[in-house]
């Protein structure tokens, strides 16, 4: 069968309705999507910058008025912001770093063909699967001073037996052990799938020319990996920046400020005390901060891919 | 023409949906208020149907929130049968968990939510409702005597206790039971550790705390949790701060000045505080909740407990408790700083929507949770122990199903009750972050006494400023 198009004559045009639908199909089918994408995340994502330069709270809602930047510079002056920043960082570059290089170990050991790996690729996967409120409530549990098995088993082996989420300083550690349950196994499926797609002739080659398996690693894998690499971290980056739950089950936020991060004053901001213009001023920033991240990581990870 | 026809098929199956969408909303079920308007009031077969008269707001449907797991609102949705025949009123009765009430209910009375009529709540919450305009009023309904028959007797609910429901000369909600701080320690305990009687002052409270703080128990505890701590320590706070006045209590005195951060009281408070949950709490107490402190206590983990009435129950409740024989109940005395409203006592409130389309249905409801039959029934079950009514209250029957040391310990709470658990302000709540982050670095940091209830006191400051204060102080 030779098509019109093969001769050198141009397609039949169409007319009326298959035209029509030429032309606008894809606006046509897409349009409830973009409506209801429209409706739950583009205007409420106006509005709450709107809300960032009024004085709008829940319990005097008829009388708000816009304020200018007020709430920005009644934010840079309040006394918690410089540490639930410095929460925000350490709970997003612990997270990201950690669970990104414990998945990159554990998606180099599922890759190779050791006997049960199969089971335990399945295995890995259950965590992503369970709710993380869930996972929050396993880890409180866990956690418990007197009831947990953490401390149990430290107890067993003579260790210490520390207070794990009322004490400031291991509270956000804490948060960050509870997250890498899910969050390794997240990074090592993603990244599993990337390093099955790096040729197996470039490691051949490596290997024939007489490269050790870390070079082999570090010289071939890793630069063909690289694009998977930056999702992932990305991926992770922006969950843990949103990260809620977990916190708010396990410290949340507690002890005082110890391990309350941006999202967590935010929501306690607006919806636990009811400033709800001034939440949205930390909601801006949070968006700030998440964009420049973003870009740095680019810039560093994923530009020169 | 294959691809076409996937095309138009695609497009159906999205105008279907759409449509079936519309029609969803275009089209009602029908529903509980068009049945009346129909005449046919929902009675219950088998029950004897009043008639049309008598149920005026028959087959009208209100949507009732409230708590769950707490055996007063558990009970009071056995008596839901009972008003629906008697009323012909349908009740969507709605019971959620704390957390989420309390974060659902404001959102709800601020967007002017038409789907809630009543709900049950801390009367705490007072100055932020009115703030929002989104609590209705009750003195008209109380005083239209075709709605509300002489025999409900509103003078019959303790005033004491009723006025943390009134604000501006009215009264905003009823209240449905008294709810006060006490301390439930365990009995056996104390007799094994040789202490003869409980704590007569902050002081003895502490040695004891510290002399059952033992390998297999803890000697104290209270929420130490940054959402919940500041419940507990405003009861324990009550013994180092002067009580200044009906709207502000401890908070703030009339000139505004912000009393819990004001020293030499807000460093021996604090000191006190964390040597009590450090020393002598359990473990991890910077994040117990209730629920951990009331499972340690049934679980004879921990000695004492300072909290709420309403979890008395539970802890009587020998399925659930091991130390239900061992348990009794005590209100320390007041100190001389504060010697006339040192307990707390904190009503919860039967409230109404403003935002209500049946508004005379939901005065219905409130009327009957809050009426001497309903009250008495509670308490007869056990599931209430503190009725607000003062003829419940008294009644002898209802004495001999209280527990043991309860009854004078309530009477020396209402005796000497502060009602005000927040100012009652519009920033009464605004005014909560830096208290409850101070009050966690008491109990969970090492962070300086002194600067921490600096920290509390210029945040507040700071909050307080903002909203425009020092304002004229307001009457009750």
């Amino acid at each position: 069968m030779i098509r019109s198009s093969s001769t050198g004559q141009a397609p039949a045009r169409r007319g009326g309705l298959s035209a029509i639908l030429d032309r606008f199909y894809l606006v046509t089918a897409a349009w409830p999507a973009l409506v209801v994408m429209v409706g739950v995340t583009a205007i409420p994502f106006i509005v709450t910058i709107g809300l960032a330069f009024t004085n709008y709270d829940l319990v005097r809602s008829a009388g708000w008025k816009f304020i200018g930047l007020e709430n920005f510079a009644d934010l840079l002056k309040d006394r918690a912001t410089p540490q639930i920043v410095f929460n925000t960082a350490y709970l997003v570059i612990g997270t990201t770093t950690l669970e990104t290089l414990l998945g990159l170990l554990l998606a180099v050991l599922m890759e190779t063909g050791i006997r049960g790996i199969g089971l335990l690729r399945t295995a890995y996967l259950l965590p992503i699967m369970t709710a993380p409120i869930v996972v929050a409530l396993t880890w409180r549990a866990m956690f418990n001073n007197d009831a947990g098995w953490i401390n149990y088993f430290l107890g067993i082996v003579h260790l210490p037996q520390p207070t794990w989420l009322g004490n400031p300083s291991l509270a956000m550690p804490a948060v960050i052990i509870a997250d890498m349950w899910t969050g390794v196994s997240f990074q090592a499926v993603l990244l599993l799938a990337g390093l099955l797609a790096v040729p197996r002739e470039l490691k051949e080659a490596a290997e024939s020319d007489g490269a050790s398996p870390w070079q082999v690693f570090r010289n071939v894998t890793l630069p063909s990996l690289r694009p998977v690499l930056f999702i992932a971290i990305v991926l992770r980056f922006m969950d843990a920046f949103r990260k809620f739950e977990g916190i708010q089950v396990l410290t949340t936020g507690g002890p005082g400020n110890a391990s309350t991060p941006l999202n967590l004053h935010i929501y306690n901001t607006g919806l636990f005390y009811h400033q709800v213009g001034y939440a949205a001023a930390y909601g801006v920033v949070m968006i700030l901060l998440i964009g420049v991240s973003i870009t740095a990581i680019y810039l560093a990870v994923g530009r020169s891919r | 023409m294959a691809i076409l026809g996937r095309r138009l098929a695609a497009l159906t199956g999205v105008m279907v949906m759409v449509a079936a969408a519309c029609s969803g909303s275009a089209t009602p079920a029908p529903t509980a208020t068009s049945a009346a308007s129909a005449g046919t009031p929902s009675t219950p077969a088998g029950s004897s149907a009043p008639s049309a008269a008598a149920q005026p707001f028959a087959g009208e449907t209100i949507t009732v929130e409230t708590y769950a797991s707490v055996p007063e609102f558990d009970f009071y949705k056995t008596l839901v049968p009972d008003f629906e025949a008697k009323t012909g009123i349908k009740v969507n009765y709605v019971q959620l968990p704390v957390a989420g009430m309390d974060q659902k209910v404001p959102l709800q009375l601020s967007a002017k939510d038409e789907s809630l009529d009543v709900f049950f709540t801390g009367s705490e919450n007072i100055g932020s409702y009115i703030g929002v305009q989104g609590v209705e009023p009750l003195d008209s309904y109380m005083t239209d005597t075709a709605q509300t028959p002489a025999d409900w007797n509103f003078a019959d609910i303790a005033p004491a206790v009723e006025s943390a429901c009134q604000n501006g000369g009215k009264t905003w909600c009823i209240a449905s039971h008294t709810g006060g701080g006490l301390l439930y320690y365990n009995t056996k305990m104390f007799a094994d550790a040789g202490i003869t009687a409980p704590p007569q002052n902050p002081d003895e409270l502490l040695a004891d705390a510290k002399k059952l703080n033992t390998t297999d128990h803890a000697g104290f505890c209270v929420r130490g949790d940054k959402t919940q701590n500041l419940y507990d320590a405003f009861m324990l706070w009550q013994w180092f701060y002067a009580y200044d006045n009906s709207v502000t209590g401890n908070y703030f005195d009339k000139s505004w000045n912000f009393l819990l951060g004001t020293e030499p009281n807000a460093s021996k408070f604090g000191t006190w505080y964390r040597d009590i949950t450090q020393n002598a709490g359990p473990k991890g107490i910077a994040t117990y909740l209730v629920t951990n402190c009331l499972q340690d206590f049934q679980q004879a983990r921990v000695a004492m407990w300072y909290d709420d009435s309403g979890t008395i129950p539970e802890v009587l409740n020998p399925d659930k408790s091991r130390v239900s024989a061992d348990t009794a109940f005590w209100s320390l005395p007041c100190q001389p700083v504060n010697p006339d409203h040192c307990n707390l006592v904190q009503p919860f409130g039967t409230w109404m929507n403003a935002a209500s389309k049946h508004k005379g249905a939901a005065w219905q409801f409130i009327q009957f949770v809050t009426s001497k039959d309903s009250q008495a029934k509670a308490a007869s079950a056990g599931s209430l122990l503190t009725p607000s009514r003062l003829s419940v209250l008294q009644d002898p029957a209802v004495i001999a199903k209280l527990p043991k040391t309860f009854p004078e310990t309530l009477t020396q709470i209402l005796n000497h009750p502060n009602v005000a658990l927040l100012p009652f302000i519009p920033e009464g709540v605004a005014i909560l972050p830096p208290m409850l982050t101070g009050l966690s670095e008491l109990n969970g940091t090492d962070k300086p006494v002194a600067q921490v209830m600096a920290d509390m006191k210029a945040g507040v400051d700071d909050i307080m400023k903002k909203a425009g204060y020092p304002k004229p102080f307001p009457s009750n």
